[in-house]
Parts: C-alpha cells; structure tokens; sequence
C-alpha cells in the first residue's frame, strides 16, 4: 500500500515535466536573523504549478520562465517574492504576527494560518521565571481551556492539569507530555529544566490530538527544546533568588487561653474538664504559647543559577545549557535539590540532517506526607496538637506531652526525626535523522528514536523514637529504600511528501509508531533501629525471635503501543484548509480481539481576510475553523487490566493465590469524540487578538467502576460504562491598549466556561462512591451528603434536610442531595503588561467560579467528640443552653460531617504574579560587553481572595482532605546577563 | 532516467525497511506477577495455593480477623462494653443506630462473600487435585463457605427462632464462582430456613471429609465445633449436642490448658485451640487486639473499655476476672488491667498473636447445655462438662444445675469478648441495652451499597 502512494507520488513528478524553454535557476535561502540555512522553504514559480523545496543546505534549483517571479514561503516565515536570475539567494524574516506562529504538534508543525485545530502556545520565556520547579505550574492562567490547579506548595509537587473539562471519572485526567517527539511521565517533571524549553503547545480539540490515538483524550502538552542557532556563540546567565512563605490561614483554631476556657466550660461526652486539669494547671496552661506553626513552618529560600550557550556554523548548531535549582520546602526540612544539564546538536550534510537533543537531570526531594487524615502526618500534627503544649521542652528535647494527654505524637519529631528522600536521575534523549530526497523535491523520510528513562531511590527513615517508629513491625523503627525503574523507548518513522501545484498546495505523511514502557521495582524494609545510624546499616538483623524480620518487595509491569497512521494537509490559494488524520493503535493493555482500535479526524479552515471583499476591512486577520474527530483515553487499571489475573497472598507464613483481577474481555478505550469551531482574528493591523472557539466533546465507554453484587466476591469492577459530554466557551483576546513612544500596556485575557454532564451510565441513574456521586444529568463527581438547615435552639441538635426538604432531627444517608460540582466551570487569567523605556510591569490574576470544596480538614477540628484536643475557634460558639442561636450544634449532639455544612464555596482570585523588570539600555550593557542586561523583582501568589477555610481554596479532587500543604506565596529578585 | 528510477526502488525499500516495526508480539505481553487462570486452578499445586488464598480471605479484619467477633459483643455488650473510640462506624455498631452505609458492615459482607467466592472456584476445579488429596481440600473448602454463610446469616437476618424461618429472608447461597464479568449475577435472598439448610450441608460433608489433624487449618473438630453453633443458634439441641460432642472427641491431640490465661496473646495454637486464624509480625489482623488493646502495646487508644457491668458477672476468686493496675509486669497474668482510666481485657493485650475462632471450652460448654435442655448425658453429665471448665478457672465445683442460666452465665465469663454476645443474647432472648432480642436494630442492614448494585436483594425491616 505504502509502496503504491510513493509510485503514484512519483508518478505526478513526471507529470509536471513541462517542455517550455526555462531558465534553470539555484540558489540559497537563509535565516534573516541568524544566516543559518533554512531547509523545506518552498519555492514556487508564480502563477505557475511548478514548486521545489530547498534542501538541508538551504538550497535548491528550479526551472522558471526568464520574466516570472519566485515565491519563497516557509511556516513561521513571511513570504517573499523576487524575480528570476540565475542565483537567487534570499534571507528570510520570521514571521511576527499570530498568524505566521509556528505551532507544533509533535509529529508535524504548521502556521496558526494553515491550522485548522484547537492550539493554545505559551511561549517559555514568558514564564520560564516564575519560582516553582515543576514546569506545567508555571502555565497557569495563560491559556484559554486548559485548567491548572497546583494543589500543593510541596517543591517540585506537580500541578493538575486539565484541558478542557475532565473526560474520564476514574481514568487519568492529565494531558499527555511530548518534548521532542517523546513522551514523558508527569510524576518526574521536578527534574526538568523549564529554561531549556522554547515553548509549550497545547493541543486542545481532535484535529490536534487524534493524531495521538490512544493517548490523545485529555490533550496534549507538546514541548520544544531551544535550539542552536547559528552565528556568533552567545552565552546567557540567569541568577534568581527568593524567599517563599505560607499563605495565610483560614481555619482558626483556638488558642491556648480559649481552650483552656473551652474545655472548663464545655459539657461532651467526658464532661467538663475532660483532660482533668486541676486550677493551677489550667491557670498556667492558659498562658502558654505553643506556636507550633512558628516551629514548624519556615521562610523558605529559593536560589537558581542557569546558564546555556548557543551557538555553531551553518552545518552545525548547537545549544548547551546547566542549572542548579535548588528550593526549600515552607515546611521546615523539605526541599528540592535540582542539576541539570543539556545538550541539543543538529548537523546537516548532503541530504542527511540528523540531531540530538540529550538531557539529564539529578534531583534530591526531601518531602513530608500530604493530603492524608493520619496522625503521624506532621500538616495535620499542627492542626491537632493542644495550643498549650509546646514543640519542645525548656531543655531542648521533643515534648511528648500530647502523647499522654491525647495519643497525639509530636508534629516536630515525627518531621525531623523520620526524613523522607527520594533521589531523581532523570535522562532524556531523542535521537532523530531526517532524509531529503534530491530525486524528488518534497519527499522526506525520518526516525526519530527517544528513550525517557527515570530512576529513583526513594528511603524511608522512622526513628524508633518516634511514634511512627512505634507503629513498625517490631516497635523499634524502619528503614526502607525502594529502587525503581521505568524505561520508555519509542521509535517513530515517516515518510513525508509536500508539494504545491498552482493554487493547491498538500501534504501527506505516513507514520509507523512503537513506544515500548517497562517498569522495574525492588525495595526493602529493616526493622529494629538501634544504633546511631539512619540508614540501612542501622537495622538489626531478624530473627524469629526478635520480631525484626524484614520484607522486600517488587513489582515489574510492561506495555507496547504499535501504531500506524497518516497525516494530511490540503489547502488552495492559502484561503481554504484541510486537514485530515486517520491513526491506527494496537496496544498490549486490551483483551485479544479487542487491541486494535482506529482513530481520525477532519479539519477545516478558511482564512476569510485573505479573500478581496475583505481588503479594506476592520481585519487584518479572520479565520473560521471547524474540526471534529476522535482519541482515547489509554492511561486507566493496570497493564494487564483486560486479564483474569491470580496473584500472590500468604497465609501462615504459606504463600497463596488470591484472585486479583477478574477478566473483562470487552474492555475498550475511553472515545472522546471532539468537535471543534472557531474564530481567530485580528484587528486594527494587529493591535488586537483573539480567538473564540466552542467545543463539544462527548466521551464514550466512560470507565467507572460499575458497583457490582457483592456476592460476586468482588464489589466493583472497572468497566467501559457511560457517556460523559464536556462542552464549553473559549475566549482569549490580546490587545495593544496603549502603544506610545516610551510607554505601552498591553492586555491579555482568556475565559474559559466548561459543562460537564454525565449522559449515560448504562441504564444505571447513579454510581454513589463515599462523598461522591456520578448521576446521569449532573457534573461528574459531584458532592453528595445530606442538607444542614440548622440548630434546634432548644436542644442544640442539628436539624437536616430529608430529600424532600423537610426539617429532621434523624440523620439518613437516603437523605442526601447533590450538594455541588467538584470540577469549576468557569476559570481564566488577566494578565496586565506594561512598558516604560527599560522597565516592564507584568500582573497576572487568575481566578475560577461555581465550584464546591468539601472541607475534610476542617470537620476534624469542629468534631465535638474531640473538644478535649485542639479544635477550631468555632466551637466556642456552639449551643449551650435552651435559646441559644447559634450555628454550631451542641457538644452531645450526633456528629455526622457528611452534610452540607462542611461544603464550602471553592472560588477564588489570586493575584498569581507580579514581575518588574528592567534591562539596561544596550549602550551601557555594552560597557560590559554585555548584550543584555535585565534585573527583575517578582511576586508568586502574592494575595488570593478566598473562602475557604483553609490556606489555600485549590483542591483539585474537590475533598481538603487534611495535611494541606499549601502553594507558597513568594517573592523573588534576579538578573539575566547575555553575551 | 533508469539512473532515476534505480534510485527510487533503492529509496523506497529503504524507507519501507524503516516502516518494519510492525512485530504483533509486542502487544501480546503478560503480567510476570501473576497468573492467568488457565495456570492458577489447572494444577493441584497451585489449587491448594488458591485454597490457602481462601484462609487469607477469612483471616480478613472484616472476618475472623476481628470484626465478626467484636461486632458481636459490641452489639451485645448490654453496659457490659464501652464504645469509647472515634471510629463512628464502630460506635454504631455498639450503639445499635447502624447505617445501611456503615462502611464496616458492607466491608464484612464483602469480605464473606469474596472468600465464597474463592472456595468455589477451589470446589469447581476439585477434580484437578491429587486424588490422595481431594477429601481434605474439599472439606477445607466446604467447611469454609459453611461457616461464611453462617456467620452472615447471624448477622444480615432476623434470628432462625423470630418468626418463620422458612419466610424470613436470610442471605443469598452462593455455590458458583465468579471469574469474569460475563459470569455476574444478581442473587435474591434465600430464606433463613434455606441458608441454615445449605450451611448444615456443608458443614455435615465437611466433618465428614476433614481429617483429623491439618496443622493449623480445619479439621474434623472444627467442622463439628462450627456445625454446633449451627444447631444452637436454631434450638436444634440434639443437633448441637451431638456435634459438640463429636467435637470434643475428634480433637486429637488437644485439650483444655490448665491455666486459663495461658490460651491468649499466643503466636503458635495451644492444644485448646480447635480453629484459629494465625497472626505472625509477618502476617495477618488482630482487630480484636487493635481496638480492645491500648497505645502502649501497639494498638489504638483503647476504644473498647471494659465496664464494671461485666467484671460484676465473675464471682470472687475466678482467674478469669483478676485485675491488675500494672500490666507491665513481667509475670503477668491476670484477665483485666486498668489502663487509661478504665478496665482493659488483657485476652487481646498483644500485637502479632493469633486470633481465636473456637476454643475446645465452649464444646464443652455447648454440650452442657444441650444436654441439659434435652435431659441427657451425651459424652458427659453438664455438671461435669460446667464443672470442668469451673475447676480450670480456679472456682469450686457446682453442687447441680438448677437452671440453663447458670450454664450461659458460665459461657459468659469463659468466653466473654471472643464473640458470643449478641448471637447468645438472641438465644437466650435477653433485652439488650433497653431492646427486645428480636428488635430491628439488633440485625445488621443490607448494606446499602448491595441494595444500589443488586437489584434482587431486600432491606431489611428498621433501615
């Protein structure tokens, strides 16, 4: 099949040799800013069918009419026209307008013109400054659709990231990542190097990401490494340092003085006093501070050094960069430790053009536990301790006071005394040949090899003082390391043909995909630490008598994707495009008769300002585009999920088989089927920008776990069961307010409205998990608990809602009502741009409405069975007495914190950066030999305007469990000095 | 031209080479950590490793792992039991006000099914086992999914002696496995009648089967000792007698110890011990351990506080109910500590120790008292059987038995906590804490998530 289009393309050649006398005209095409050779410009003869395309060279031949003129247009480049000679050698101008942006999908880039989908481009140095280790963190706010919840202030934590609504329930939500062509895993992104990337491209709509099959579902993030370029070496450095501290916090707990008073006042269910204190204890007690926030939390520093150089002859370029990052964690001994170093060559000769682009990363993370409801977990530790116990006794040591009075171990202890670190090598390296047949112009062949490889170590110290180490087999402590491995190798080979006959110009390529994953795991656990040691030597050796037998464990997974597919392009007079996928994937994850599964898509756009009616218009630019198309959704169970699979168990010291998987063999991929339409314009030349667009995307074979009769054996089985529809407004618009002589401010925005509605649960109304509930007509994961109306000011009992809204003392969970959407339908960013000679004002808001947060945390601390530990402010105001009215229920009445008043309202504004920067004029950087020279002082998450009681309103699974460890608020100040 | 065309073919094969990628075995991978079916019940090996799976299954904190024996007297504890802990689906338990989302009494449904489950795809494939051995599996199997019934049945269904047993739904009977999820079913309640028919099938095959030693898993006697529960619990006293009596007689090699406290806080069974699910720091539940227990010895904060209620049962110099305020000391053996302000029984004080399922004293007990109701002397007078385990507990030998009260007050004190309570209570149709023994509260609900995925099934009344 392939062999027969290569013959027919090479048919059309021969076809087009015309028999006219021709002047036989060469020459080169270059780089206008940096003279290096430009390779795949076409050359087209005007008002004529005739084309050639410049080779790794740059340069090309074509035979012309001695009066015509060469056309010379390339993506991202403005076209330009000259007349024939006999050399021709021209320099090329990249294009400045939106309209000319060049935007990658990972196997092929166009212009934003001749695109027909749905890409959102964040370019990497306009965010590349902003402190926080984990690149995706950094895109927040900037692009219409595309959903960024950074959940944890934990250095390196990557952020959730959604693009455009959630399309799967229980199937990964996160985009997928391509740098260079390769996918890589976004668990590993805290050893990366943002400042070596050149820009982020989101691929929103089917058009765009059909062309991932399996994988493309939840859109794709495709990144592009900055390359050499050549001329004369440049070299940049970077030097940032910041100081990040915790945002404030919401949920208010009672001081030392208030408890004490509390708890003599209070009547639960041990009485008043319930710790016993006699009246000097509580006399002195109420005057202590325990400030175990102060010692646990910290100013943390953030320092960054970053150098790259670039560089390299027309044949060879190149881009050389190192960094060192290195953060500390809010939360006294956490932080991230970062070194980077990259190298990306290319080298052309002859025909051939091949490159590398190689990268490794080492980090060190020393982190503490998060998002939990544990007790050994320090985050929640603070929440819980008494304010009038303190961290530490006068003469130094950990005070365990708690530990008598409420079984709480010290928050501290449990911080310092158990460290926690995982170490990163992380390597990336995409190897890629690109082959420019000089038989026949605009045929191409390439590879491109990648391997993504990660390695971690991750220990595990508990020290047998501590009450973790208490909790460990044998009582005396643990320590455990894990190795694990994953290797993802992926071989990606096309064969390309463009050409451009008069007024049709098109593209095809055939691709043959294998992306191979293998995950490897070994760990241990020793028991029994004694000694001085913190590390494996400090474990004592089991015995059956001892109780310090260790374990180990393992684990080894593998998958295959073996994929063939074509891309296309068609456009005619550059006004009217098409474009077209069609992506065939097999994958290893899928039961036998069911792996092979076809995707596609169709997309079209017509560029309405190139037409002649639309000459003296308001436009300079309008396109309408509209595509529609299909990808899946790969990333859910396990490898083998499709399988009836056995796995090991013990029993007695005997090892088992437990039936662990039962066999689905009609598991199949989550389909989202996309439609996409939309506007991009420009107006008054350029100064204002914008793009609209509407979606549709409905996802079939929705993976939920279908509840299943328990007398199966199993209660729920993962199964392809429903619809899910994601449907929704984009706006984005940039505009020049104001362009004086030394002054401009520019304005950039973007709204994004997204619905989500679960359609069809296969006959099922509702699928009910805890707090959650999926039902057919609401958002998926939708708040479910029952409704708090009041306190009877009688009896201080809660009074809830029953289904039909009347007024009930009896708590029932048949009384429960969809309380709230966990997913916010409404988010975006404002960001303000202002310019005076050298300085620069950036402020970016971002905000995000009509969500729900339910507040785990906070019903640990308003619990009336807990009055005798610590416990929030507002249990001073609960019911006491006949009469009373008030909020908060009495201490002896029933706690069930599954209702609606620990349902709080998760919108926000968050003033997210604010960056002054100020380059000095060329002419004193000179002075220095320097080419630039700019200072810039930034601030991260300065304030956000919230109500939720917590420190910060970002949950991105909708329940604040505890322990939250907030996204810092940080102010940095840096310089970036170019020779 | 032909130059051309040459090169053409050369670049098309070199590009069709590259195209080669195309190897289907790459997507036909296996998971190297386990086994696909065809290999996991094809061999007798490997069935009697799923088989051991089955004891896993039941060795589940939701099992006799610690949760049918502690919601039983949590349910019964009648004053005698503090719920102190901050688990609320614990105290629902101990408080009789029990949602059908209680997350326990669906986990323990759960868990009694999937080890149904397990077993039946051991009875399925029972014929791939070595002939040599067949009986003895199968009579593992069996005397497993009878005792999951049964004790499900207790639970989830109005008492065999509350109205018609014939009427009254029980749980559904399941006898086939289910492997894939073409192979799912929705079953309905069988009557209570019905389920107690299928467990005594089991049951009575199981005895019959089982040999009379099996290391630490079932037995002949263990089948007997679950069998006589079953009778009990419906008043066929013959039935319980004579099963309790086979019981005592079959259980080779084992006897009553003769220090009472020296049955508990063991890593290895004693001779008294008929079934018990085995518990190393390697492997296993304690739950009874982990909330009856205190912080010092690795448990929770002491959720289950014992009352003075209870300690009022024993009478003065009974082994069974010596306290001490300092369980730290080394020769330590008494009943109870007092820890953390209140009575703590010292059965469970230790992390890692087995958990007992049937002791050879409550056959003795459980033949006392059939015996008496029935006025016969099967095995042995219930004087003797009551005085036996009296005399083992410190205390004087009874003159007579007067009434059945002085027997069940006797099961009381010498199995109290080992998950007697409400099951006896409802026997003996004592009022718990204010409740009638046949009220609503006193049966665990379907629980809710059943109810949503099998459409079959029925609430039960109260919920």
């Amino acid at each position: 099949m392939r062999r027969l289009k290569l013959l027919l393309a090479t048919g059309l050649l021969f076809c087009v040799q015309i028999l006219w006398a021709q002047v036989q005209v060469t020459g080169k095409v270059t780089d206008q800013k940096d003279g290096s050779p430009l390779a795949g410009v076409t050359v087209t003869v005007k008002n004529n069918n005739r084309s050639a395309v410049t080779g790794a060279e740059g340069t090309y031949s074509i035979s012309a009419p001695d009066n015509g003129t060469l056309v010379f247009s390339f993506v991202g480049y403005a076209t330009l026209e000259r007349p024939v000679g006999s050399v021709v050698n021209v320099a090329l101008a990249a294009g400045e307008n939106a309209m000319t942006e060049v935007v990658v999908t990972g196997y092929t880039s166009q212009t934003r013109r001749a695109s027909t989908g749905s890409i959102a481009r964040v370019k990497a140095d306009e965010v590349r400054l902003q402190p926080v280790a984990s690149f995706e963190q950094q895109l927040q706010g900037k692009s219409a659709g595309v959903l960024i919840q950074s959940g944890s202030g934990q250095p390196g934590s990557a952020a959730n990231v959604i693009i455009r609504g959630k399309g799967s329930v229980l199937g990964s939500t996160q985009p997928l990542y391509i740098v260079d062509g390769i996918q890589i895993s976004a668990a590993d992104f805290q050893s990366l190097n943002p400042s070596d990337f050149e820009s982020y491209n989101i691929l929103k709509d089917a058009v765009s990401t059909s062309q991932y099959g399996s994988r493309g579902a939840n859109g794709v993030i495709v990144i592009t490494t900055k390359k050499g370029t050549a001329n004369k070496t440049r070299l940049t450095y970077d030097y940032q340092y910041g100081i990040g501290e915790l945002p404030e916090n919401k949920l208010k707990l009672m001081n030392a003085a208030e408890k004490i008073a509390f708890e003599m006042s209070a009547d639960g269910i041990y009485g008043t006093n319930p710790n016993g204190w006699s009246d000097e204890e509580a006399d002195s007690l109420s005057k202590v501070n325990g400030n175990w926030a102060g010692a646990m939390f910290r100013k943390a520093k953030t320092q960054q050094h970053q150098i790259s150089l670039t560089g390299g002859s027309e044949r060879t370029r190149f881009f050389v960069s190192g960094s060192a990052f290195d953060q500390e964690g809010v939360v006294t001994a956490t932080g991230l430790k970062r070194y980077t170093g990259r190298i990306n060559l290319d080298h052309s000769v002859n025909d051939f053009r091949l490159g590398l682009n190689a990268f490794v990363g080492s980090s060190r993370l020393e982190n503490t536990t998060e998002s939990n409801t544990g007790i050994g977990s320090p985050l929640n530790a603070i929440r819980w301790h008494l304010p009038y116990v303190t961290p530490y006794l006068p003469d130094g040591s950990y005070n365990d006071a708690d530990m008598a009075i409420q079984g709480q171990p010290n928050a501290l202890k449990e911080l310092l005394e158990n460290p926690r670190t995982n170490r990163q090598l992380k390597g990336l390296a995409a190897f890629n040949l690109e082959y420019r047949a000089p038989f026949l112009q605009g045929l191409t062949a390439k590879t491109n090899l990648g391997v993504d490889f990660t390695d971690n170590t991750i220990q595990r110290y508990v020290s047998p003082t501590t009450y973790l180490g208490s909790q460990q087999t044998g009582g005396q402590g643990s320590f455990a390391q894990s190795n694990n491995r994953n290797r993802r190798f992926s071989v990606t080979n096309s064969l390309g043909y463009r050409k451009t006959t008069g007024d049709h110009a098109f593209g095809i390529n055939l691709f043959n995909e294998l992306i191979q994953n293998r995950f490897t795991s070994f760990g241990f656990t020793g028991y029994g630490l004694a000694g001085a040691f913190r590390n494996a030597a400090g474990i004592i050796p089991g015995t059956p008598t001892n109780g310090f037998i260790p374990t180990v464990n393992g684990n080894e997974t593998t998958s295959a994707l073996l994929s063939y597919f074509a891309i296309g392009d068609y456009n005619y007079k550059g006004k009217y495009f098409l474009n077209g996928t069609v992506r065939r994937d097999g994958a290893s994850k899928l039961a036998e008769g069911k792996k092979w599964t076809t995707f596609g898509s169709i997309g079209g756009s017509w560029v309405i300002s190139s037409e002649d009616f639309m000459k003296n218009s308001l436009f300079n630019d309008l396109k309408l585009k509209v595509g529609y198309g299909s990808a899946a959704n790969s990333n859910v169970g396990n490898d083998y999920e499709a399988l009836e699979l056995f796995g090991p168990t013990s029993y007695n010291g005997v090892g088992g088989l437990v039936l662990t998987n039962l066999a689905k063999p009609n598991l199949t991929w989550e389909i989202r089927n996309m439609f996409n339409a939309g506007i991009d314009f420009g107006l008054l030349k350029n100064r204002v920008n914008g793009t609209f667009e509407v979606y549709n995307s409905v996802t079939n074979g929705l993976y939920l776990n279908r509840q299943i009769s328990g007398t199966s054996g199993t209660t729920s089985i993962l199964t392809n069961m429903g619809r899910m529809r994601n449907r929704g407004i984009e706006a984005t618009i940039t505009a020049a307010i104001f362009k004086g002589k030394g002054f401009n401010w520019t304005l950039s925005a973007n709204h994004t409205y997204n619905q989500n509605r679960i359609l069809e649960l296969d006959g099922q109304p509702e699928n009910i998990d805890g707090l959650f509930i999926n039902r057919v007509g609401e958002s998926q994961n939708s708040l479910y608990v029952v409704r708090f109306a009041r306190v009877d000011p009688q009896t201080g009992e809660s009074i809830y809602l029953t289904k039909d809204g009347k007024e009930t003392k009896t708590y029932d969970p048949n009384d429960r009502v969809i309380a709230g959407r966990t997913d916010p339908p409404h988010f975006g960013g404002v960001t303000n741009t202002f310019g005076y000679k050298g300085f620069e004002l950036g402020v970016l808001f971002t905000y995000m409405f009509g969500n729900k947060v339910y507040n785990n945390d906070r019903t640990n601390v308003e619990n009336p069975g807990y009055y005798y530990s610590s416990v929030a402010e507002s249990l001073q105001r609960a019911w006491t007495k006949a009469g009373d009215i008030t909020d908060v229920p009495g201490l002896m009445d029933e706690y069930h914190p599954e209702t609606t008043r620990y349902v709080e309202d998760g919108k926000f504004l968050r003033l997210r950066n604010v960056m002054l920067s100020y380059a000095l004029p060329a002419n004193v950087a000179g002075k220095i030999k320097a080419s630039t020279v700019r200072f810039f002082i930034q601030g991260q998450n300065l304030y956000t305007w919230h109500n939720v009681l917590a420190y910060d309103p970002e949950v991105p699974s909708g329940n604040l469990l505890g322990a939250q460890y907030p996204p810092l608020k940080t102010w940095t100040f840096g310089a970036t000095v170019g020779f | 031209m032909r130059h051309m065309k040459l090169k053409n073919k050369l670049f098309g094969l070199l590009a069709l080479s590259l195209l080669a990628v195309s190897c289907k075995k790459e997507l036909e991978l296996k998971d190297p950590q386990f086994l696909s079916p065809q290999d996991a019940v094809a061999n007798d090996a490997n069935i009697k490793k799923v088989l051991l799976g089955a004891y896993d299954a039941i060795s589940s904190g939701n099992l006799y792992g610690g949760n049918l024996q502690l919601f039983a007297d949590l349910m019964g504890s009648d004053g005698e039991l503090s719920w102190v802990g901050t688990f609320n689906t614990y105290r629902e338990v101990w408080g009789k006000s029990l949602l059908t989302t209680n997350p326990n009494v669906s986990g323990m449904w759960g868990a009694g099914y999937n080890a149904i489950n397990i077993v039946n795809s051991v009875l399925a494939n029972i014929g791939k086992v070595n002939t040599a051995d067949q009986n003895r599996v199968k009579g593992e199997a069996l005397f497993i999914r009878g005792a999951m019934h049964f004790e499900l049945v207790r639970f989830y269904a109005k008492d065999y002696t509350d109205g018609n047993p014939a009427t009254n739904p029980g749980i559904p009977v399941v006898k086939t496995p289910t492997n894939s999820t073409d192979e799912i079913t929705k079953p309905s309640r069988n009557s209570v009648q019905d389920v107690y028919n299928a467990v005594i099938a089991d049951l009575t095959e199981a005895e019959n089967l089982l040999p009379l030693e099996n290391g630490v898993y079932a037995t002949k006697s263990a089948a007997a000792a679950i069998l006589s529960r079953v009778y009990l619990q419906k008043a066929d006293y013959a039935g319980a007698r004579d099963a309790a009596n086979r019981g005592i007689q079959n259980a080779k090699n084992k006897g009553l110890l003769a220090n009472f406290m020296d049955n508990f806080n063991q890593s290895t069974n004693t001779p008294e011990d008929i079934f018990a699910i085995q518990v190393s720091d390697q492997d296993g539940t304690n739950n009874l351990q982990l909330f009856y227990s205190v912080s010092i010895f690795g448990a929770r904060d002491g959720d289950v506080e014992v009352n003075q209620k209870h300690l009022n049962l024993y009478q003065a110099g009974d082994e069974r109910a010596t306290v001490t305020d300092d369980p730290d000391l080394p020769d330590f053996n008494t009943a109870f500590y007092f820890k953390f302000g209140a009575f703590r029984t010292t059965k469970f004080r230790d992390l890692y120790t087995n958990v007992k399922v049937v002791r050879l004293a409550e056959l003795y007990l459980t033949r006392a008292e059939a015996n008496y109701r029935l006025g016969t002397t099967v095995g042995a007078t219930p004087l003797n059987d009551v005085n036996l385990i009296r005399r083992r507990a410190g205390l004087g030998n009874l003159a007579a038995i007067t009434s059945v009260d002085q027997i069940y007050l006797e099961r009381r004190r010498e199995l109290a906590f080992e998950g007697f309570g409400i099951h006896d209570a409802k026997r003996f149709k004592r009022t718990i804490d204010g409740l009638p023994w046949n009220d609503n509260k006193l049966v665990f609900p379907i629980p809710f998530r059943e109810l949503n995925a099998n459409s079959s099934l029925t609430q039960n009344p109260g919920y």
